[in-house]
């Protein structure tokens, strides 16, 4: 499915506004003139999803500081895919920003020829990064990775099911940096991935948020923290890196793009405008309650980012 | 010898299953335990063609099957074209313009037509496709040519 | 005690004034959206989504619940009415339903759907409330290798619920799950039968194959007969059901029920295989199966519960374990997610009104739907009355727009035009679309999970047999078959005995 739909952000999230009120204006430095028409936050992800969440708090926050009309669409499909493509063809004056995911310009240019390159875009700055973890039933015998490796020895494998392309190219890392049989089982996304770890059909499974409700609950365990920290849910699981592991861990984030070739008086005023929002403490209540944080890695955080994993995922899928 | 039902559903099917293995000749079908993308088409495709060819061999083998009612061509031909022309002309010249066209052809499908019908009620539905897809629910599709 | 306690909480959480305006304009705008075909439920609490940001969560989610199944039940409107099955689950309730509106008997059709829907959504909301932790349970035994063998099992059904050669039915079934393939492959990313057509990497829509095969083959099949031949649609007798249909619709209601309340909990496929094994049921256990696919009333109001039903307990993973188990549910969570309410087992102790509320409004909304589209039913029959050269125009407008709609994009008008010489071509074989549509939209579903079970079972075929799921489903599909092959032999049997 993917629709366009347009309808003003302002509309959203009535609840943070009385705390908006207090705060005094914040104005970014702009371009005279600059914007002289509503600016367009199209989400590379269905309404209701993670990345929309965020480009509609970000959006929200940019109308109240700024002062500007932001309208927020969605333009989902090809796991953040078709805004890329429809994206890079825009004019790069601004007005059209896209609100995407790391993957969607690292991994997709490897897997197939999407005609587009992460370098096709200007990165604005960005507002969250997804807390992928290994976790598995609470009541399995390992309680950490080594727990895993060695479970995995002892039975000959270990399957795990994965939330995608990322989480499939990390088990077979961790399968080879051990010499063990690690099996990946893929499907459709997250929520089957989930199904199957809870029914016990599978020993594990990688996960960007809907592991907090089953650990909150009880019902699973993390037994890694697969970024490069520990995260406030699950503080006693370690990272990759405090497990003994030399797996790089995963980084994806939700970041703001423009075509490539935006003037740089408007790149700093949107960038400026993005990370005002970012920080505002209503955007950070908002994280808190998904139980993240917000995070603005700015522009060059996330190209430095995009860059190592594009090529570290064509290498991975061996393409091109 | 005329064709059955039969034998042309079954060649068909055949076709289907042909073009199946043919476009699907360069999918990686991987083994059993992991399958690759082409394992599952594949397997389809053989099995369509084996069943398109049975049910060819049973249409050959009937005496007497049943023949195919005669085609008319003015239905199919002018509701295909005029839905065609719609999906080529609705972006650029607008939806009032395709819609016309559409009822134009599809007006011309139907043995029984009376074009002061047609015309009056294409004109309605026209209308009322405005008022709800453009007005209503703001498809993103132009009214007028662009 | 406790679910008395907690479902008092949620009727008069239900009840509040604005939550019971919300639920009614839930359940209205559902009902319109279903009726024009293109623009599913899914569509709208997409582009509905986003209004109900602003509004108090339990409000935001009972409209978005009113959409859904309000949309479920406009969609089987035009499914009877003129052949057009916007959604996937109303394909079935075409087989009969659009039948018996050829007959003249819409009204019935259309009542026993509404009170069939009606009572089905009263039974799982029930089911929901109490019996929603052992059905998870239930579902989470479901292995990759026990839905293939689900998936073979409604396929066969599909083969059954041909009335031509069975032979056709598989070839047509099989035809269906190659076409579901087209597009990327989730396993490995690469596309697959896209002919360099960007549009179909994301597959062949379903709205458009629907709108093709159905609506829009009909109609051309329609057009080859004078207005004088045609057979009649136009003597439409009385609005409501005899006693008659009465009677013969309260057991097909409640198998319906049954099937599709348990089927719905299965998390990807589950919801649509409800009104296809429904109907095969009915079909089986009737006297008279040779009436079904010829305007059986058991057909439509079998279906019809049965869908209405899975729609509703496919909420229950969502509420049981935070799991979306549809695409459309999978908006209902994002709906949460923004007000704050993480979706899981936690809701239910943390917002217990939210959670409550919203089962209690499912009740009143089927409720709803029955207010509002009884009186309806009027309307809807006397558009038949429009003499058919004018009808069919209108037919072909909202097929059009209802492709176009689909993903905005012209592509899909296109699909539509092939599917529907594709369909012209098949009607005229005798070879019917309804097995191709169920393959079309299981082919997806079944290739991942044959992938994942032969994975987990490290490549032996064994485990299809030795999971007792699996293997129980398996065998009703041996014995399915067989019942195939067999009336065909007894009925020689009978012709014989009659020429002696």
């Amino acid at each position: 499915m993917s629709t366009s739909i347009s309808v003003p952000s302002r509309a959203a999230l009535t609840g943070v506004i009385a705390g908006f009120l207090a705060l005094p204006a914040a104005a970014a430095t702009c371009p005279a003139g600059f914007p002289n028409k509503p600016i367009r936050f199209v989400v590379g992800f269905g309404a209701g999803g993670g990345t929309d969440v965020i480009g509609r708090a970000v959006a929200n926050g940019i109308e109240k500081q700024q002062k500007w009309t932001v309208v927020v669409e969605n333009k989902p499909g090809a796991g953040g895919g078709v805004l890329n493509s429809w994206l890079k063809a825009q004019a790069p004056d601004g007005y059209a920003i896209g609100v995407n995911g790391t993957d969607s310009v690292t991994i997709n240019p490897a897997q197939a020829n999407v005609g587009y390159e992460w370098q096709d875009f200007d990165y604005l700055g960005s507002g969250m990064q997804t807390w992928y973890a290994l976790v598995a039933l609470a009541d399995r015998p390992y309680r950490d990775l080594p727990g895993l490796i060695a479970y995995a020895r002892e039975k000959g494998r270990a399957t795990i099911s994965v939330n995608g392309v990322i989480g499939e190219i990390l088990v077979k890392q961790l399968a080879k940096e051990y010499g063990v049989n690690l099996v990946p089982v893929p499907g459709t996304g997250a929520a089957e991935a989930m199904t199957a770890a809870l029914g016990g059909h599978v020993d594990a499974t990688t996960q960007g948020t809907l592991h907090v409700a089953q650990i909150r609950s009880g019902k699973m365990r993390q037994l890694v923290s697969l970024i490069n920290r520990r995260v406030p849910y699950a503080p006693d699981s370690a990272t990759l890196a405090e497990q003994g592991s030399k797996t790089p861990p995963l980084e994806s984030h939700t970041f703001f793009m423009t075509p490539n070739g935006l003037s740089p008086e408007i790149k700093t005023c949107l960038k400026q405008a993005i990370d005002e929002a970012v920080n505002a403490p209503e955007y950070k209540a908002q994280m808190a309650k998904f139980d993240n944080e917000a995070l603005n890695l700015g522009e060059d955080g996330n190209i430095e980012i995009n860059r190592r994993l594009a090529a570290f995922y064509k290498d991975a899928l061996g393409q091109k | 010898m005329a064709f059955s039902k039969d034998l042309l559903s079954g060649l068909i099917f055949a076709a289907f299953g042909l073009a199946g293995i043919a476009m699907g000749w360069s999918f990686d079908p991987g083994t059993a335990r992991e399958m690759g993308s082409g394992y599952f088409p594949r397997l389809l495709s053989w099995g369509i063609l084996a069943l398109g060819l049975v049910i060819t061999a049973r249409g050959l083998a009937a005496t007497h099957g049943d023949k195919i009612e005669a085609l008319h061509l003015r239905p199919f031909a002018f509701m295909i074209a005029g839905i065609v022309l719609f999906g080529l002309l609705l972006e650029r010249a607008g939806l009032v313009i395709s819609l016309l066209v559409l009822f134009g052809f599809a007006g011309a499908a139907c043995y029984d037509s009376r074009w002061k019908e047609v015309v009056i009620s294409g004109l309605l539905l026209t209308v009322f496709a405005v008022l709800v897809f453009i007005y209503g629910l703001e498809l993103p599709m132009p009214m007028w040519p662009v | 005690m406790e679910t008395a306690h907690n479902l008092l909480l949620g009727f008069s959480v239900a009840l509040s004034g604005t939550n019971l305006l919300f639920c009614f304009i839930g359940a209205l705008l559902g009902t319109l959206i279903g009726v024009l075909p293109g623009i599913g439920p899914l569509a709208t609490v997409a582009m509905l989504l986003p209004v109900t940001f602003q509004l108090d969560p339990t409000a935001a989610l009972v409209m978005l619940a009113g959409i859904y199944y309000g949309a479920q039940y406009g969609g089987s409107t035009t499914a009877i009415l003129v052949n057009l099955p916007g959604e996937s689950s109303s394909v079935i309730t075409c087989l009969d339903g659009y039948q018996m509106a050829r007959q003249g008997r819409a009204g019935s059709a259309l009542a026993i759907a509404a009170l069939g829907s009606l009572f089905a959504g009263c039974v799982s909301t029930l089911v929901i409330a109490l019996f929603s932790a052992p059905l998870t349970a239930l579902a989470q035994q479901f292995r990759p290798a026990d839905y293939c063998g689900l998936m073979t099992f409604g396929l066969v059904a599909a083969v059954i619920l041909a009335r031509g050669s069975p032979l056709k039915a598989v070839a047509m079934v099989m035809l269906g799950l190659l076409l579901g393939l087209v597009g990327t492959d989730v396993n490995s990313g690469t596309t697959r039968y896209i002919m360099k057509m960007e549009s179909l990497a994301d597959g062949i829509g379903f709205v458009g194959v629907a709108m093709g095969l159905f609506g829009l083959a009909e109609i051309i099949k329609n057009l080859e007969e004078r207005e004088h031949q045609r057979a009649v649609m136009a003597k439409i007798e009385r609005l409501w059901p005899t006693l008659q249909d009465m009677k013969d619709s309260w057991r097909p209601v409640l198998r319906g029920t049954a099937v599709g309340s348990f089927l719905g909990v299965l998390p990807g496929g589950g919801a649509l295989l409800s009104s296809f094994a429904a109907y095969t049921l009915e079909k089986r256990v009737s006297r008279t199966p040779e009436r079904f696919g010829r305007g059986a009333i058991e057909g439509v109001a079998s279906a019809e519960s049965a869908n209405n039903a899975g729609a509703q307990t496919s909420f229950i993973p969502l509420l049981t374990l935070g799991i979306p188990s549809n695409a459309l549910i999978a908006l209902m969570a994002g709906a949460m997610m923004m007000h704050g309410i993480t979706p899981g087992p936690q809701v239910m102790t943390r917002n217990p009104d939210v959670y409550w509320g919203l089962i209690a409004s499912m009740w009143i909304g089927n409720l709803m739907l029955v207010v509002i589209n009884l009186p309806l039913i009027g309307v809807w029959v006397s558009l038949l009355k429009v003499p058919y050269r004018l009808l069919y125009l209108g037919i072909t407008m909202f097929c059009c727009i209802g492709a176009y709609s689909l993903n905005n994009s012209v592509f899909d008008i296109q699909v539509a035009a092939v599917f529907a010489v594709l369909g012209y071509i098949f009607i005229k074989l005798d070879c019917e679309p309804a097995p191709l549509i169920l393959g079309f939209i299981l082919g997806p579903l079944l290739e991942e999970n044959l992938r994942r079970a032969m994975l987990l079972s490290q490549g032996d075929w064994s485990v299809f047999v030795t999971q007792p799921i699996s293997a129980t489903f398996l065998l009703l599909s041996l014995v399915l078959a067989a019942l195939i092959v067999v009336p065909n032999v007894r009925k020689t049997r009978e012709a014989a005995f009659v020429a002696d």
